[in-house]
């Protein structure tokens, strides 16, 4: 048990800040399905500048930087120039996807192997039963955990937050009350790619500690089943992302305990609740109602 | 998003200023200029890796025929995005279509061998595989149509669910016990497409890829089910008034979407893997949405660039052996075209707008 639960926060991680990253831009009526090459080359940037020995801190950064400015590319694509949000964030994806892999073979493996370092155990909540390798991870797991209460915080409770969701409920409206909508969207990709930069940093300085092709697999396409099984809230998001975590964590409990059963039917299981939910509650689960438009304003 | 908002904005526009044929060559041609500072960047000779990537495809029989092997299942599960994206829909689902195509195809093709034992019984495996890619197709079509969810999310989930099926059974009640890697039996003899010419490279399943791009070009552009579906991408609200009913619209062309998924699998099996492993497809229900994206909306353009991408696979796996240059560039000269063509549309249609509010 303690296995899996260890397991479901790696594998759950990269999940829960890349649909967290998709939840604030979605909330502020973008769609950025660049979330998958935003993992990717997040994740090559960390394991470039913290390689070889180099500071994971510096990495961290980075990585940082780099997600907010690739978030800010996309959202100048797609907010200033209204390029479709869907063709860009899938293409930047591929692109990722094809640059990263390339600079890879360039610089050659050695270059992004990293110092697996950063482990911190919480005294006493780490003993509890069960649950206690919750509290025996990598910082940035924690972070993670934080995260979740700070963003509902952020778009809930805080004049940004609100003009946020009003830029993505209604564009017309909020710019008549004043809200510069550009600036907002801008400001939400930018976020948004932060965000998912913590799940590419952590792909590299908390689980693998290297840069692998395609090491983010799907991931960022997963973290939009994570966001509509979460009903486009933190909570939601953190909960669907334990759900997909536990699917893929059964995997490597069963490996250890080498126990049989069929795996990819339980893998399988989260997209398919994920469907029926959204099939049953139909119209009630509502993505933002800007979501995947291009921002057509009147003068 | 609201279906009529949505899929109004979106699409082909029916009064382009630049002719839609233009679009994908400037993509091709873009695509072909990324490649001289790509190579430069990993210190290889440009001059030699653009003769490489020509002489790969069309400097050998072999080499053509491989180009167009790649092409096939490039050219169909490309018409399986382009066909809803005439309605302003995206079908991302195209990976899963093909790989439950291939293998609804595959299990007919093993276990009912008699079905298949007739010269024409390749024909019956495609029919299984289309089917079955329609079963994926309309699961994301109906809850787009009457349940207003995104068909881009449902049919990206239905990627993982067939992916993963298909994986249980490939390793589990349908994997062929001779193998030391798990994967299906093979079809038998009489169920296959023939590849022919020298060393046996060049598939006559071109030939599906062919025909079903011209008949579907042909039913998207020019008869008036194809018209009306692209008025519902267009002008949803004038689409209804002339008497096309959005909901069922949207319905019947992801379900087409998927059975030309389905059909792309079923004719990567007979045409040339003739068993379904977990390595099928490489990706191309990806590829296929930037090959639909460039094409723009034009069906026509599909094939020719469904074969362009082909050329680039082909000729970008040469690199690393004669110039020394990692064939990952693919990924970047198809994915930068079509970001480049998207902005530039995007802004197009942006000044448009603010234009024609004077």
């Amino acid at each position: 048990m303690e296995l899996l639960v260890s397991g479901m926060v790696v594998l759950g991680m990269p999940l829960l800040f890349a649909a967290l990253g998709g939840l604030i831009a979605e909330r502020g009526g973008v769609l950025n399905l660049g979330l998958e090459g935003l993992l990717l080359a997040t994740a090559f940037t960390s394991a470039l500048v913290a390689g070889q020995g180099r500071s994971v801190w510096a990495g961290l950064v980075v990585a940082i930087a780099v997600g907010g400015a690739l978030g800010l590319l996309l959202g100048w694509l797609t907010v200033v120039v209204r390029a479709d949000q869907v063709v860009t964030g899938i293409a930047f994806s591929l692109a990722a996807l094809g640059l990263t892999g390339f600079a890879y073979g360039i610089r050659g493996s050695e270059a992004f192997q990293v110092a697996a370092t950063g482990d911190v155990r919480v005294p006493v909540l780490a003993d509890i039963p069960w649950l206690g390798p919750l509290f025996d991870q990598h910082w940035l797991a924690y972070v993670g955990y934080a995260l979740v209460p700070v963003i509902w915080y952020l778009l809930m409770r805080t004049g940004v937050g609100l003009r946020l969701r009003a830029a993505g409920e209604y564009a017309e409206g909020a710019r008549a009350s004043g809200v510069h909508v550009v600036r907002v969207r801008l400001m939400a990709l930018a976020a948004s790619g932060a965000v998912c930069a913590l799940g590419g940093a952590f792909m590299v300085l908390a689980d693998s500690h290297e840069f692998v092709i395609d090491m983010s697999n799907g991931r960022g396409y997963i973290a939009f089943a994570i966001i509509i099984l979460g009903r486009w809230t933190p909570l939601g998001v953190l909960l669907g992302a334990a759900a997909f975590a536990f699917a893929q964590g059964l995997d490597l409990y069963a490996q250890a305990r080498s126990l049989s059963f069929p795996l990819e039917l339980i893998q399988a299981l989260p997209y398919v609740v994920a469907l029926v939910a959204a099939a049953l509650l139909g119209r009630r689960v509502r993505p933002p109602a800007e979501e995947g438009k291009p921002l057509l304003l009147s003068e | 998003m609201s279906a009529a908002g949505r899929v109004g904005r979106l699409g082909p526009r029916l009064t382009p200023l630049i002719p839609g044929w233009a679009w994908p060559i400037l993509g091709v041609l873009s695509s072909l200029v990324i490649l001289a500072p790509l190579v430069a960047w990993a210190g290889g000779d440009v001059v030699e890796s653009y003769e490489v990537l020509f002489e790969t495809s069309f400097g050998s029989v072999f080499g053509f025929g491989v180009l167009l092997t790649y092409s096939v299942p490039l050219a169909l599960v490309g018409l399986a995005v382009a066909v809803p994206y005439r309605a302003g829909l995206f079908n991302i689902g195209g990976e899963g279509q093909l790989i439950v195509g291939a293998f609804a195809a595959a299990v007919v093709g093993v276990e009912i061998s008699g079905l298949v034992d007739w010269p024409g019984g390749f024909l019956v495996l495609l029919v299984v595989g289309a089917s079955a890619g329609a079963a994926l197709g309309a699961i994301a079509g109906a809850l787009r149509a009457w349940r207003g969810i995104n068909e881009i999310v449902t049919t990206i989930m239905l990627n993982f669910i067939a992916l993963l099926l298909v994986q249980y059974f490939i390793a589990g009640s349908f994997r062929d016990p001779a193998l030391t890697f798990a994967a299906s039996r093979e079809i038998p003899t009489g169920a296959r497409i023939a590849k022919v010419g020298s060393l046996d490279a060049v598939p006559l399943s071109i030939l599906v890829a062919v025909i079903v791009g011209l008949a579907v070009a042909y039913w998207a552009h020019q008869t008036r089910g194809g018209w009306r579906i692209s008025l519902l991408g267009a002008a949803p609200a004038f689409a209804r008034e002339k008497g096309v009913r959005p909901a069922r619209g949207l319905f019947l062309v992801l379900l087409a979407g998927g059975a030309l998924g389905g059909l792309a699998g079923a004719t990567e099996l007979v045409g040339n893997q003739h068993r379904v492993g977990f390595g099928f497809s490489p990706g191309w229900g990806l590829d296929a949405v930037a090959i639909a994206l460039l094409a723009r909306g034009n069906v026509y353009a599909v094939v020719p660039i469904a074969v362009f991408f082909a050329f680039l696979r082909n000729g970008t796996g040469a690199l690393q052996s004669t110039v020394g240059v990692s064939g990952t560039l693919v990924g970047v000269m198809t994915a930068l075209p079509v970001l480049i063509v998207a902005a530039l549309l995007g802004w197009r249609d942006y000044r448009r707008f603010r234009q024609g509010r004077g």
